[in-house]
């Protein structure tokens, strides 16, 4: 738009000088008595309804006016009222939400992460007989005697049959000890909980016979713990995840202890006797006869000996299976020593990563709409405007 | 007029109750004058407030006067009546005679202002409504331009055309 020229400009200046009082050029005094007459023909607003006005205006609009005529006011006007726009984007993200989290879906990515299923053994002499023979043994007892099968609750050792070798309570009574425990983790944690089950199996004193690991799945674990610790270990595995399930068994193993005992009392008090006849023997058919059946005897003792230490064994260490499910909505793994500033801090990362997550997904979905919907309101408003225009030129 | 006092809530950067005050008159003025109608400037100013009242926490102080920001919710409502009456095909506009004037009056003012009062009646639409904002609402050149949108000087040759036509107007009244 050009600048004003200075006639034009004069001419406005006459106007307001006019208005505000001040004196006029002579040549423009009929433009300032034109103004003045203009501004004597404004319209005077009726005191009812200036008094009206000002009641409303003093109680802050409530409610409808009264006063007013029905307005072009369009239907669909309530619907961008905010309470509704606040409704529609909360069902919005909900459904969001719902749509990105399919159930079962792993978190870890890469088409259902690894896996890798290990047989482990202690490496140790004694230590790997022992864990051996007892992994064996309790895998044949829990085959044959149905130790799976879960109980409510931890239970006492059931009375000895009449007649049994340790009912009479001379014998120190020997007890194998199973248990079974389920835990929910979330599929990324599923590591993080199995090395703690390592851990904490490590720090009870025992082994891992067994294990399966799937990052994405879950893991299984069959665990030698020493049946002193088996308690301290089954409260410090269940803190590690959220508990499906868990039992606990026992199986009175004294007449098995007694007999294998008994077995290797007998052979070892024959073994003496042979080599009593053995020094008492004169020809030589007596010796080799006796040296035979020293062969014999010997390897007899050997089993006994074998028998007695897998009871031992499968007495004094117990068999825990644990099972680690993947599940999305499980809570994080429990720190062994409470929540410390470390966890703290993963908590804190955590949300920031859940509401980065959310605020990813709403601009997924928000950038395309706007760019959608601002073509269409900018262009609603183009509208709008040129057909009040409009209106305004058709009076 | 009575001064309304009502304790708000938070302190938005507008007063409405002084705003109000000021410039209740002048958007009656101003909405009068442009509708010819005053059921219906009534109707507009009030809606005008209340729009106001309700989205005063709205209002930008850097994109123009408080009177400025009211005056173009006035204009908006203002508009939105001559559409709705458009629509309603009931534009029934009232005679520009919108305050009688007082019969003691001198016999030459008395022609002096039938002759304004015809004027206005016969300009457009567009330069009575910058007469309204002009004369009647009391806004200076910059706050026409800014209930407008356009530019100050744009707004200052717009007047000065309707000026022009109104003289016109009158002279052959």
């Amino acid at each position: 738009m050009p600048e004003l020229t200075p006639e034009v400009e004069r001419e406005l200046a006459a106007i307001d000088d006019a208005l505000t009082g001040r004196r006029v050029a002579s040549d423009l005094a009929e433009l300032g008595e034109l103004a003045l007459a203009l501004r004597e023909e404004r319209p005077r607003i009726d005191d009812g309804f200036g008094h009206h006005l000002d009641t409303r205006v003093e109680r802050g609009f409530p409610g409808r006016d009264p006063r007013r005529r029905a307005s072009g006011r369009r239907w669909w006007s309530g619907l961008l009222s905010a309470p509704v726009v606040a409704t529609v984007a909360t069902a919005l993200l909900v459904a969001v939400i719902v749509i990105a989290d399919p159930a079962g879906q792993d978190e870890s990515g890469g088409g259902g992460g690894t896996a890798s299923t290990q047989e482990t053994d202690r490496a140790d002499g004694g230590a790997a007989t022992q864990a051996r023979s007892g992994g064996a043994s309790a895998g044949s007892a829990q085959d044959s005697s149905g130790l799976a099968e879960p109980l409510s609750a931890i239970t006492v050792p059931p009375a000895p049959a009449p007649g049994s070798p340790g009912s009479d309570g001379r014998v120190r009574r020997q007890v194998e000890r199973s248990a079974s425990l389920t835990l929910a983790a979330r599929p990324r944690d599923i590591d993080t909980v199995s090395a703690r089950i390592q851990d904490v199996t490590r720090r009870q004193g025992g082994f891992i016979a067994s294990s399966t690991v799937s990052s994405s799945e879950g893991a299984t674990f069959r665990l030698r713990v020493p049946t002193r610790n088996l308690d301290a270990a089954m409260a410090e595995l269940s803190r590690l995840g959220n508990v499906r399930s868990r039992a606990q068994s026992s199986r009175d193993i004294t007449a098995q202890a007694v007999s294998a005992s008994s077995r290797l009392k007998d052979a070892r008090t024959e073994r003496k006797s042979l080599l009593r006849q053995l020094a008492d023997a004169v020809t030589l058919t007596q010796t080799e006869s006796i040296r035979a059946r020293l062969k014999l005897v010997g390897r007899e003792i050997e089993r006994a000996r074998a028998q007695v230490r897998r009871v031992n064994n499968r007495a004094s260490f117990s068999t825990v299976d644990v099972t680690l499910e993947a599940d999305r909505r499980a809570g994080a793994p429990s720190s062994d020593d409470g929540w410390s500033p470390a966890d703290a801090a993963r908590d804190a990362l955590r949300v920031l990563e859940v509401a980065a997550g959310v605020a990813l997904i709403a601009l997924a979905i928000v950038l395309p709409l706007a760019l959608v919907a601002a073509p269409a309101v900018l262009a609603a408003r183009w509208t709008r405007r040129r057909r009040r225009e409009q209106a305004l030129d058709a009076v | 007029m009575t001064a309304p006092t009502t304790a708000r809530t938070a302190s938005p950067p507008l007063d409405f109750d002084a705003l109000y005050r000021a410039a209740r008159d002048d958007v009656y003025a101003y909405v009068a004058t442009l509708l010819r109608d005053r059921a219906a400037a009534e109707d507009v100013t009030a809606a005008t407030f209340e729009r106001a009242y309700r989205k005063q926490r709205s209002y930008k102080p850097a994109r123009g006067s408080k009177r400025a920001w009211l005056f173009g919710i006035a204009r908006n409502a203002a508009l939105d009546e001559l559409r709705r009456r458009k629509r309603a095909a009931a534009l029934a506009a009232e005679p520009a005679d919108v305050e009688a004037a007082p019969p003691e009056d001198a016999a030459e003012a008395a022609l002096r202002r039938a002759a304004v009062r015809a004027a206005l009646s016969r300009v457009g639409p567009r330069e009575r409504e910058l007469i309204a904002l002009k004369f009647h609402a009391g806004l200076d050149n910059a706050e026409i331009a800014a209930v407008l949108g356009i530019s100050v000087s744009n707004a200052g040759t717009q007047l000065h055309r309707a000026m022009t036509k109104l003289r016109e107007a009158v002279e052959h009244a």
